[in-house]
């Protein structure tokens, strides 16, 4: 019975095939916009959580005068008596600036066997293997990797030290491509050599990591740590990963051009149908109640026109987005939502499969576009015929 | 049968049908007569139950339809009636066969079966060489037995014909005359809206009714 209704929407379709077309191209626009930007933004998110670990419950730093100095690493034996810590450790990070590339490196110094990096190092980094019997080491992404070894021609980097003379790190490993967004352009390596390359006295540290056992306890140690030590700034991971995460910029102009302009283009046609039917539609509806069809097959087969325009939408759109963003990489929208900078438009985006990002997207134009169709055709079907057939 | 006790339908600014009564047996044929305005569209309207008298009693193959709610009303036509409109009203961009199909399409006849009762008709009525060509593109003398072999396809009991000759020169009136000839001779109620004096003097009718203002 449905069968021939059916069949009448892909007859009738086909006689109104201009129009159709128009609605498939937009409403298939719209969709790989939406597919993408979803996919890429799951994909980010993913990739920045993969880095997230390694991010301290609170950070301390000193202030002073608006200045970030160095901070004694003897407070931690202070902040570890804290009730509620349960360990705190100085930490040693900063910028290395790589002229050749013009560009900044982060230099991270770590005990890769220190427990709160031993799992995700494990996870992040390549081919590593050779650090235990290594007392200086570096680790880095495979771009900047690949890069060193046609500018050096070996799997070594010698640092400038700010005294002058020069330190030689062999590279130990390369993060996996999964953690690449954080890490393109980092460099990390032992605490020794970090200190050298950075320039950090003994005894001193760039912040001091505080890991707290009960997340909840947070907020609480982060306040009574800012009262004991008024000189220091006191930072939580929560905070931190705000501004993460405003790396990925949606108000973006191009971005936000693009997708105003198909949702524009969606809305006038979903208006275009709730101001009503026009004369031909009318007397089409018309004359289907003339020749005996009821309302409810009347939106059936209003329904089949809408489910087997947005199926090919979407069955057109999923594969396009899933290549475009997978395959090739997003280009345009990815450096939108990354930043453009040397390293960084060579990271991978890690494969998420987005199923609620799929269902998200269905969910907010099919059943848009189906009741815009759906409702003007069930009104003009239950209103008296002869009207429209004069 | 057609049968209309004290019908009247207002619309907004006109009262077409004031107190009209008429009584079609089935099986008769009857001609509607009078002037432009008076009311034929809107009986034919009214028979098919494609809108509701303002008052009165409409009763059509021993069914009440004046007062039908949409969704029976369709129910009803689809058992009961076949309506020839004056302008034919067919979906302009379909090809002849899926014109003559359509109101086949929501019943529960097997898809082939529909085919053959098409094709049937359609041989009768002299169309089936043109099955695929779109119906836009057909004369008017073609497009009209397309609205024919439409309205007989659900094999109704009833069929409305609203001027079906005011389009149509002297040779296709005559072969109309012959269709509805052979529709007659089926056993249906036929009920054809005309002011043609070819149709109202061809003896066709077993009645003829006039409207008046
Ligand atoms: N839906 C409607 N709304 C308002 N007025 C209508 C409607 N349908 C018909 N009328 C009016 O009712 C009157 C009768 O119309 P109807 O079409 O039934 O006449 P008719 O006898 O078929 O005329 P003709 O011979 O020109 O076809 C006309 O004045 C017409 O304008
Ligand atoms: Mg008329």
């Amino acid at each position: 019975m449905k069968a021939g209704l059916f069949e009448f929407a892909l007859c009738s379709m086909s006689g109104r095939r201009s129009k159709f077309i128009f609605v498939y191209i937009i409403l298939t626009l719209l969709m790989l916009l939406c597919f993408s930007v979803f996919f890429i933004t799951a994909s980010l998110r993913a990739e920045s959580s993969y880095g997230s670990e390694a991010v301290p419950d609170i950070s301390v730093t000193m202030n002073r005068g608006g200045r970030n100095e160095l901070i004694s690493t003897s407070r931690v034996d202070d902040i570890i008596l804290i009730p509620g810590v349960q360990y705190a450790e100085p930490a040693y990070f900063g910028l290395y600036r790589f002229d050749y590339l013009k560009a900044n490196l982060t230099v991270v110094g770590i005990d890769p066997f220190a427990q709160q990096y031993a799992q995700s190092f494990e996870k992040a980094v390549k081919r590593h293997k050779n650090i235990l019997t290594q007392e200086r080491w570096m680790i880095t992404g495979n771009k900047l990797a690949d890069t060193l070894k046609a500018i050096y021609n070996r799997d070594a980097f010698s640092f400038a030290k700010p005294d002058g003379t020069y330190l030689e790190l062999p590279v130990a490993g390369t993060f996996s491509p999964q953690s690449q967004l954080m890490s393109a352009s980092t460099v990390l390596t032992d605490v020794e050599s970090a200190k050298e390359i950075l320039g950090i006295p003994d005894g001193k540290a760039v912040q001091i990591s505080v890991y707290v056992g009960n997340p909840e306890e947070t907020d609480t140690i982060a306040q009574k740590l800012s009262v004991m030590f008024p000189d220091t700034e006191v930072t939580t991971k929560a905070v931190k990963q705000a501004s993460v995460s405003n790396l990925f910029d949606f108000s973006s102009g191009i971005f936000m051009l693009v997708f105003s302009v198909s949702l524009f283009t969606f809305f006038i046609i979903v208006f275009d149908r709730a101001a009503g039917l026009n004369m031909e539609e009318r007397r089409e509806i018309a004359v289907l109640k003339a020749v005996g069809y009821t309302p409810s097959d009347i939106i059936k087969v209003r329904f089949y026109e809408t489910l087997i325009t947005a199926i090919s939408s979407f069955i057109t759109a999923l594969p396009l987005a899933l290549f475009y963003v997978y395959c090739v990489q997003a280009p345009l929208l990815k450096s939108i939502f990354i930043g453009y900078s040397y390293m960084r438009p060579d990271f991978v985006l890690p494969f998420v499969f987005p199923a609620k990002e799929i269902a998200l997207t269905f969910m907010a134009t099919v059943p848009v576009y189906a009741a815009a169709v759906i409702i003007p055709a069930w009104r003009a079907s239950v209103t008296d015929a002869q009207e429209s057939l004069r | 049968m057609i049968k209309f006790t004290s019908v009247t339908k207002k619309y907004k600014d006109v009262t077409p049908l004031e107190n009209f009564s008429m009584d079609i047996a089935a099986g008769e044929t009857a001609i509607l007569s009078g002037r432009s305005g008076s009311g034929k569209t809107t009986i034919l309207a009214l028979a098919a139950a494609l809108t509701r008298p303002t008052s009165g009693n409409i009763e059509v193959n021993s069914k009440q339809t004046a007062k039908l709610p949409e969704e029976f009303a369709s129910l009803f036509r689809r058992e009961s009636v076949g309506i020839i409109f004056q302008n034919y009203n067919l979906m302009p961009n379909l090809t002849t066969l899926d014109n003559v199909t359509l109101p086949l399409l929501p019943t529960k006849i097997p898809f082939r079966q529909q085919r053959e009762r098409a094709f049937a008709l359609m041989e009768k009525l002299g169309i089936a060489d043109k099955a695929k060509t779109i119906a836009g593109r057909l004369s008017g003398g073609e497009q009209q037995r397309i609205a024919i072999a439409r309205a007989l396809i659900n094999n109704p009991p009833v069929v409305l014909a609203d001027e079906p000759t005011s389009n149509l020169d002297a040779k296709l009136t005559e072969n109309l005359l012959e269709i509805f000839a052979g529709i007659k001779a089926e056993g249906r109620t036929l009920l054809i809206a005309t002011h043609d004096k070819v149709v109202t003097e061809s003896g066709i009718a077993d009645k003829i009714i006039r409207t008046e203002l």
